[in-house]
């Protein structure tokens, strides 16, 4: 550990604190996971040996780097590349305006990184503003895999207990347990919406409950006809049938006409029916991309 | 349950994934060397390994946990045994740890219980200190690179790219569904990776060497769909074979074992050659429904092809079916039951030597990118 000099303390992770510190040696900033070994019975935290096993296979621009795993008297540092902040503080600093041009890069950004993940059968599961992280080049990264896991091809029951509340989708809020890459998709549907309102969160929801009923307020609320199977979900109960009237115009009023049908095709309720990464980089809205950030 | 098909399962994403799964093979697998050790009592002998390889599967199915973890804890445990000499009495608790870490990697957080919990129902003797000492020296040991390829990920692979394109590859097998034909063969795979012998062999070759023995039993094309994963994956026959003989040996040697299965008849389509191991005579009288048979067999030849991006590339040498076997075939070496080594074998050996010259086109692995 001496190969570091410690700077100040960035944040703290689901399973340990972030340091900023510089490599004595190249001078190089990174940042440093710390993980206390001997704190409970648990040994290794699982959220930490499966971020490390599945950020050696993500080697991309849009996927935040694992540099080192070092381990000594009962600790473990995680060495990742060091960005200066996360989407949550961008937030705060940016005082109510992101200029359109940010949105629609980090967006871009957003997806390719997800397209990756999910080429390579891992699904992130906790997607938030505070697990992307931004550099100074404007570079978006995807961050904190200690909820990922890998899929295979045949279909397994996994948790239903992912996902931060505000970025879970409904299907998951009514207790599936199989699912999908569009898991990733719904919460990549709210971050950008929440980009498009310069912070301001889509649906910050109390608890599941009311979760559902602000997602049922502005989507409409599916039926067995518009999301066939849906009464069949482990904590499925019926909601009061709204229709959905309020304009996306209205409720995301930054957003041009092309990026509010890409949010349109991302927030649908019926999961086989969200849009996919793949598909989402190619769509019109961002036509006008600068082509450096798209040959990036 | 499967992944449907439609947006979920398209030739060309599984090309993608065993293309992927292809390129980790070469960089992470290195095959099981255990030496037969000089000191009897301080080293762990490949027996002692296949003893502990078939704890992790009972622990694995004492708390339920899916195939793809017993398959990460024992590639775990085969990593730590060629990179450490531990001793024998030792080697409980190394296998124990690699199934707790199996576990955290592979299964939900809430099914895996407190560790003192996980260590009492699998009636270890040993501590919770002693097996968390021993979970950061397998960790170091491995140099906490965790990534594992097995040889179940490319059964799946194999068995959708079948299955999206002969759709009706189970039909033989009656009520058969295509996640229960897989579990059937998850279930063989699991007992052959209690052989260290097998462990020698790339995930891929011993994935598509148990395929190929299940394809003899359901069609009579299977040679032609082996080869066309020979060449995907780049084996040569002479591997092949001898893995798929291991195979046999390991899955009969195992109490229990559903033979009759095994041996079934390569020629599904008929009743007559129940029992006779080496039948791949066609004498089927319903000459009518064999044509349509082969019109069918045409079909998907030509999804297959599809799948592989075929259609512009040099026919197979053997555009049909390979001949019957003509007499008795010479028994090929190493054989331990010729019962049960079917004619697959000989014909696959008979193909190569009969000739005169390579069965198949010069073997090419898929571009690794």
């Amino acid at each position: 550990m001496q190969k570091f000099e410690r700077l100040e303390k960035i944040g703290e992770g689901t399973y340990g604190t972030v340091f900023k510190a510089k490599n004595k040696e190249t001078q190089e900033i990174v940042a440093l996971k710390r993980v206390r070994l001997d704190d409970d019975d648990e040994g290794v935290p699982s959220s930490a040996l499966r971020e490390i096993c599945l950020l050696k296979e993500l080697k991309h621009r849009n996927i935040v780097h694992l540099h080192d795993v070092l381990h000594c008297n009962r600790r473990l540092t995680l060495v990742f590349e060091c960005c200066d902040q996360d989407l949550k503080k961008y937030f705060d600093a940016c005082n109510g305006e992101i200029d359109p041009d940010v949105v629609k890069s980090f967006m871009f950004q957003l997806l390719r990184g997800l397209a990756f993940c999910h080429s390579q059968n891992i699904l992130h599961r906790d997607l938030k503003p505070q697990n992307l992280l931004i550099n100074k080049n404007g570079e978006l990264k995807l961050a904190d895999f200690g909820l990922a896991r890998a899929f295979g091809i045949p279909v397994r029951c996994f948790s239903a207990e992912v996902v931060t509340l505000w970025y879970r989708p409904p299907d998951v809020l009514f207790g599936a347990r199989i699912y999908t890459t569009s898991i990733d998709m719904w919460s990549a549907g709210c971050i950008f919406a929440e980009m498009a309102n310069a912070g301001r969160p889509l649906f910050p929801g109390n608890d599941v409950d009311d979760q559902l009923k602000r997602i049922f307020k502005l989507l409409g609320t599916p039926t067995e006809e518009t999301w066939p199977g849906i009464s069949k979900l482990p904590d499925f109960k019926p909601y009061p049938i709204c229709h959905a009237s309020t304009p996306l115009s209205t409720v995301v009023p930054g957003l041009s006409a092309k990026g509010r049908d890409l949010l349109q095709r991302l927030l649908v309720c019926n999961p086989s029916l969200r849009l996919s990464a793949e598909e989402g980089l190619i769509h019109s809205y961002f036509a006008d991309l600068n082509p450096a950030l798209k040959a990036m | 349950m499967l992944r449907s098909s439609g947006k979920g399962l398209q030739a060309s994403m599984l090309f993608g994934m065993l293309s992927e799964a292809l390129g980790k093979e070469q960089q992470v697998w290195r095959p099981l060397l255990l030496k037969e050790p000089q000191e009897e009592e301080n080293e762990i002998q490949p027996s002692q390994r296949d003893e502990a390889v078939k704890w992790l599967l009972e622990w694995n199915q004492k708390f339920k946990y899916c195939p793809e973890t017993f398959m990460q804890s024992t590639g775990l445990l085969d990593r730590f045994l060629m990179a450490v000499k531990a001793r024998p009495k030792y080697l409980r608790c190394i296998a124990f740890s690699c199934f707790f870490l199996g576990a955290k990697l592979r299964e939900e957080d809430e099914d895996v219980p407190a560790t003192e919990d996980l260590v009492q129902e699998s009636s270890c003797s040993f501590s919770v200190g002693e097996v968390l000492r021993m979970e950061l020296i397998v960790l170091d040991k491995l140099r906490w690179d965790l990534s594992t390829i097995t040889a179940l990920d490319f059964l799946q692979i194999f068995h959708a790219m079948l299955l999206t394109q002969v759709p009706h590859l189970l039909a033989p097998l009656g009520q058969m569904t295509p996640s229960r034909h897989l579990s059937i063969l998850t279930g063989r795979l699991s007992q052959c990776l209690a052989n260290h012998q097998l462990a020698t062999f790339r995930p891929s070759v011993l994935a598509l060497a148990l395929l190929s023995l299940e394809l003899e039993v359901v069609s009579r094309d299977w040679l032609t769909l082996s080869m066309m994963f020979q060449r995907l994956i780049g084996v040569d026959n002479q591997q092949l074979i001898r893995c798929r003989e291991l195979i046999t040996g390991t899955l009969l040697g195992h109490p229990g074992h559903n033979v009759v299965y095994i041996i079934a008849p390569p020629h599904p389509h008929s009743n007559h050659d129940k029992g006779t191991a080496g039948g791949h005579q066609h004498h089927d009288p319903k000459t009518a429904k064999r044509k349509n048979q082969t019109e069918e067999d045409d079909d998907i030849y030509a999804s297959i092809k599809r799948l592989y991006n075929e259609d512009t590339a040099p026919p197979l040498p053997q555009g049909e079916l390979p001949p019957p076997p003509v007499g008795k075939p010479p028994p090929p070496q190493g054989i331990s039951s010729p019962a049960l080594v079917s004619s697959c074998s000989s014909q696959m050996l008979q193909d190569q030597e009969g000739e005169g010259m390579a069965p198949c086109p010069p073997l090419q692995s898929i571009q690794v990118t």
